[in-house]
């Protein structure tokens, strides 16, 4: 009788393995669970055997009926899914779905990144008015009344004292106006200066600015600070390269490029066949800023710098014009 | 500046080969930004930085590169004088400065017998190497100087100059002058002019005139050598838009001393190859030379301030390299050249240290620890900065993509969306349309960009912007930070879920999925109004957070749609951001999670349209009372074989939850009854329960 239990069960299973159709299954139904079934007459003939025994046949009996039951259910699904018949299996290859997702701007991912490098160094994060006076963009910043800088080809002018900044070391002021050293910042945001839109001017971009007081900062704390920067944001392999500039702001000033992300120095495309990229200006707060900001030029000594955000981000994600960043096309910006 | 290696090596000996030297000059802080072979010659296109006019000369570049490659200078070679007679006789003419803040020093010299002709090939031909057409000897004399000791000269005929007069004034009003190029410019009072008894003859450092030019017939020349005010130069020069070699060294400065010098070296050139007899006494006008500075600096501060240590002895041959005379040891007396006008103070003279050691040679250190102790300090000075990039993460994750459009917008655009209200700030000195005021709202660029989008076959745009709005009140102005959310046209379905069309509640679903993260204790509320760039009639509402207009949402007009373009319906919402963050915050109060089940009944009813969703709820709630802890809409239907028209049907489910206990059958029915009268008083038919 347990023989006749597992050999029925074996034929049961390859029978409705081998159904193809819903048809071949309702027969198999009926075949196996109807009333004048298999399993029917199985359970019929309990009534024949010893007592003792009945109990046992009965129950295995019984689970046998379920997983026919089941597994003909089961079959039936598969073979009812919009597969189609003759499917044995979901298609693995068929796109997986999720919900849809944006993705976060790259200047804004840019200048996430730079933050957190600085965080991890001691800076804070802070931000300044886009709107401000001559005073906080040029004044405080050591640039001369004369200089070519303020003038209406150079700076947008609101009226004769308001402007829109055209840098961020605006926020180098507004900060030691209110605080004392030691002082660690990053300040970024939007600038703008009256430059005709192409592929690589714009009137409207974005920068960050640095800036480390205490009374014994150096210049090659400066060259540290950014060496160690340009290795995060670019890579490893980066090396750092100083070279003498002039800013109003800072003395000594210097450029500072990276060596070429594309050729690692060798002379390309991109780098014009220097090896070299500037990337960043930099230098040792000028005594004159100080003093506007009524911080003993003695006493104490800060570096500062200041990256074009675009210019970062171009250099990263190998984007050729500026103007992507501000058309907003999602092919450009599902890229990120 | 142009350059030619040649010409350069007149004053220096250069063995470097050309890419070394170019090398040494970027690292000296003077980046060569193009290389041209000439024949023999290496002609360099260097970038000299504002503060450094001095080296607009072959002589100065050639004495940075002595310094630089520390070998010393070879002084120029004085031409072979020819007819160098100096017949003084009574002065023909007479100069006087009116405007001594524009002229500083004026320098006249009076050449007569004057031969003007070819020049010869000595001078001739480093001119033309470096792109100068040669005119006549006179004029190539005076371009020559130029460009060997970066001092403007300036030849007027002699003869054609009016009443025995040089006036060195403004102009005045109404006045022209025919220049060299042969333009007629109309000159304003702020421009600086050489006038003789009549009339301008030349525009200051900027231009000569034509009247006044040398040419074939021309016997007696005056040679002007003179340092004028750089802002006027460039004032002038600008707003004319004639750049000339002579207005680029002048707007950069020019020292008292090279006035002297360059009119001399000229003269000696006259001389010897123009048959030049030199008249009169020099007419010198104005300041003659600028006091000598001495700049003490300590040794000790230098070396703390690069990060080095280097002994006085090393210092102080940096510093002679560049013409200082240095004396001193751990305190240096330090006197620079005359032509070094941008060393003033101590640091200046660390830079030139560092910049001759070499920057590669100062060593790369870690800043000290910051000393702030510790209690003092805190990481961000901008919490809504955090707030922002959590905010944004939020948006990112319902499907949105975040946009940068510019902060500055046309007026024409402005119009579109808010009418003629005068609301937003003006730029006063825009270059293009695109510029010409500052954005009040971020909508207007954001629908911009969304039909940029829709132009190039887009199916569907979901955008939010968090950036900053203008606006003047009274006389300040204010800035702000603006969060807009845009959805319009199709989402993106998948091919289990087929696209379907953005709506309304798409948009204020994420409206309060921010408000409920961000600010769930705070009690949001909407209000119907009428925006400006809403539909008429249709949804548009404002958003109150704790009783405050915090921002708007609604569907976009449809002028607007077809205006850009736009797909199907478009929604907008903007929040004021300030206001957000004012009543957002980033801690978070956990309630503890119910041990006992909830109990849950569905109520199906049929209202009339006159009743709101909110007013239902509201009527649940307070029959509810504690132990209800949850309604929520989960079907709408309008099937008109069961809901009359002008009513709708909506399913809620509501579910009871006791915090210490499980609820009794009673308990939930009881109040699930009374939820039932309180609605069929209102007028609500139940349809199943």
């Amino acid at each position: 009788m347990k023989e006749s239990l597992e050999a029925l069960e074996r034929s049961a299973f390859s029978a409705i393995e081998e159904a193809t159709t819903p048809k071949d299954l309702e027969g198999l139904r009926i075949k196996f669970l109807g009333r004048q079934g298999t399993i029917a007459s199985i359970l019929k003939e309990i009534a024949t055997l010893p007592p003792e025994e009945r109990p046992l046949v009965g129950q295995k009996a019984n689970i046998l009926k379920e997983r026919i039951k089941s597994q003909i259910d089961e079959r039936l699904k598969s073979l009812g899914s919009p597969l189609g018949a003759k499917a044995h299996r979901e298609d693995t290859t068929l796109p997986g779905t999720c919900g849809a997702t944006g993705r976060l701007h790259p200047l804004t991912q840019v200048i996430q990144e730079v933050c957190d490098v600085f965080l991890s160094l001691g800076f804070r994060v802070v931000e300044g008015p886009e709107i401000e006076t001559e005073y906080y963009n040029f004044d405080a910043l050591n640039i001369p009344k004369s200089h070519p800088s303020r003038d209406t080809f150079d700076t947008f002018y609101l009226d004769t004292t308001h402007l829109l900044r055209s840098q961020t070391s605006t926020v180098q002021i507004r900060v030691m106006e209110k605080e004392k050293p030691p002082l660690r910042i990053v300040a970024p945001g939007r600038v703008f200066r009256p430059d005709a839109v192409d592929a690589s001017h714009s009137f409207m971009f974005h920068q960050v600015e640095g800036l480390c007081v205490d009374c014994d900062v150096r210049f090659s704390d400066l060259k540290g600070t950014l060496s160690l920067f340009s290795k995060q944001f670019f890579g490893p392999k980066t090396r750092t390269r100083f070279r003498p500039h002039f800013f109003p702001f800072t003395e000594p000033s210097a450029e500072v490029d990276i060596s070429c992300i594309l050729c690692d120095g060798k002379g390309c495309r991109l780098c014009k066949q220097k090896g070299w990229i500037e990337v960043l200006g930099a230098g040792m707060v000028h005594p004159n800023v100080f003093r506007a900001v009524k911080v003993d030029p003695s006493r104490y000594r800060g570096f500062a710098f200041g990256m074009g955000v675009e210019r970062l981000a171009m250099l990263k994600y190998g984007v050729d014009d500026i103007r992507l960043f501000f058309e907003n096309d999602l092919r450009f910006l599902r890229q990120f | 500046m142009k350059v030619s290696l040649e010409w350069l090596k007149e004053f220096v000996s250069i063995r470097l080969p050309t890419a070394s030297l170019v090398d040494q000059l970027a690292m000296g802080g003077l980046e060569v930004i193009a290389i041209e072979k000439k024949g023999r010659d290496t002609l360099l296109e260097i970038e000299i930085t504002p503060n450094r006019p001095d080296l607009l000369s072959h002589i100065g570049i050639a004495r940075e590169i002595a310094a630089l490659t520390g070998v010393s200078m070879k002084l120029p070679k004085q031409p072979a004088t020819g007819n160098r007679k100096t017949h003084i006789t009574k002065l023909p003419l007479r100069i006087s400065i009116q405007d001594r803040s524009g002229c500083i020093r004026y320098m006249g010299r009076l050449f007569e017998h004057v031969q003007v002709g070819p020049t010869p090939p000595f001078l001739k031909d480093p001119l033309e190497r470096l792109g100068f057409r040669s005119i006549n000897n006179v004029v190539d004399i005076t371009n020559y100087v130029l460009l060997e000791m970066g001092q403007p000269l300036h030849a007027f005929d002699g003869d054609r100059i009016e009443g025995g007069e040089i006036i060195i004034r403004s102009a005045r009003r109404g006045e022209t002058l025919l220049a060299i190029d042969g333009t007629n410019y109309s000159l304003r009072e702020e421009d600086l002019v050489i006038a003789d008894a009549k009339k301008p003859i030349a525009l200051a450092g900027v231009i000569g005139g034509k009247e006044t030019e040398v040419g074939p017939t021309t016997k007696r020349i005056l040679l002007e050598s003179a340092f004028f005010n750089s802002v006027r130069v460039r004032r002038t020069s600008k707003r004319l838009g004639v750049t000339t070699e002579s207005s680029y060294r002048f707007e950069r400065g020019v020292s008292l001393e090279g006035v002297q010098e360059g009119s001399e070296r000229a003269h000696a050139f006259l001389s010897a190859s123009a048959g030049a007899a030199f008249v009169s006494p020099l007419i010198d006008q104005g300041r003659r030379g600028s006091s000598t500075k001495r700049i003490s600096i300590s040794l000790q501060g230098l070396n703390e301030t690069l990060g080095v240590s280097m002994p006085p002895q090393r210092v102080k041959s940096f510093l002679s390299s560049l013409g200082c005379r240095v004396a001193g040891q751990r305190l240096l007396h330090v006197i620079p050249p005359h032509f070094r006008k941008d060393l003033q103070i101590p640091v200046d003279l660390v830079e030139e240290v560092g910049r001759l050691l070499g920057y590669d040679k100062i060593p790369v250190t870690t800043p000290p620890m910051e000393r702030t102790p510790l209690e003092q300090r805190t990481v961000s000075d901008a919490p809504e900065r955090s707030l922002e990039e959590k905010v944004k993460m939020l948006l990112v994750s319902q499907g949105l993509f975040e946009a940068v459009t510019y902060s500055l917008l046309s007026k024409g655009l402005l119009k579109t969306f808010f009418g003629d209200r005068p609301i937003a700030i003006p730029i006063r000195n825009p270059i293009s349309l695109e510029q010409e005021l500052l954005r009040p709202s971020l909508a207007p660029r954001l629908v911009e960009a969304a039909s940029y989008n829709f132009r190039r076959k887009s199916e569907g745009v979901s955008f939010f912007e968090l950036g900053s709005v203008y606006e003047k009140e009274g006389n300040r102005y204010r800035e702000r930070k603006s969060l807009a959310i845009f959805l319009a046209g199709k989402d993106a379905g998948t091919w289990k879920t087929k696209p379907s069309s953005y709506d309304y509640f798409d948009l204020k679903g994420r409206c309060e999925l921010l408000l409920k993260t961000f600010c769930p204790f705070i009690e949001i509320a909407y209000r119907s109004a009428s925006l400006p760039f809403f539909s008429a009639g249709g949804l548009s509402v404002e958003l109150l957070g704790g009783g405050k207009k915090i921002g708007i949402l609604g569907e976009l007009s449809t002028s607007i749609v077809s205006q850009f373009d736009l797909k199907g319906r478009a929604y907008v919402a903007e929040l004021n951001f300030s206001e957000f963050s004012k009543i957002a915050s980033l801690s978070k109060r956990v309630l503890s999670v119910p041990k006992h089940p909830s109990v849950r009944r569905d109520i199906a009813l049929i209202a009339d349209r006159s009743i709101s969703s909110e007013e239902l709820v509201k009527t649940m709630r307070e029959q509810g009372g504690e132990g209800l802890s949850e309604v929520s809409l989960f079907d709408t239907y309008s099937d008109p074989r069961i809901v009359p028209e002008g009513s709708r049907g909506l399913a809620y489910r509501i579910e009871f939850l006791h915090p210490d206990r499980s609820l009794t059958d009673e308990e939930v029915n009881e109040k699930y009854r009374s939820i039932l009268e309180a609605l069929k008083k209102k007028g609500v038919q139940i349809r199943s329960t």
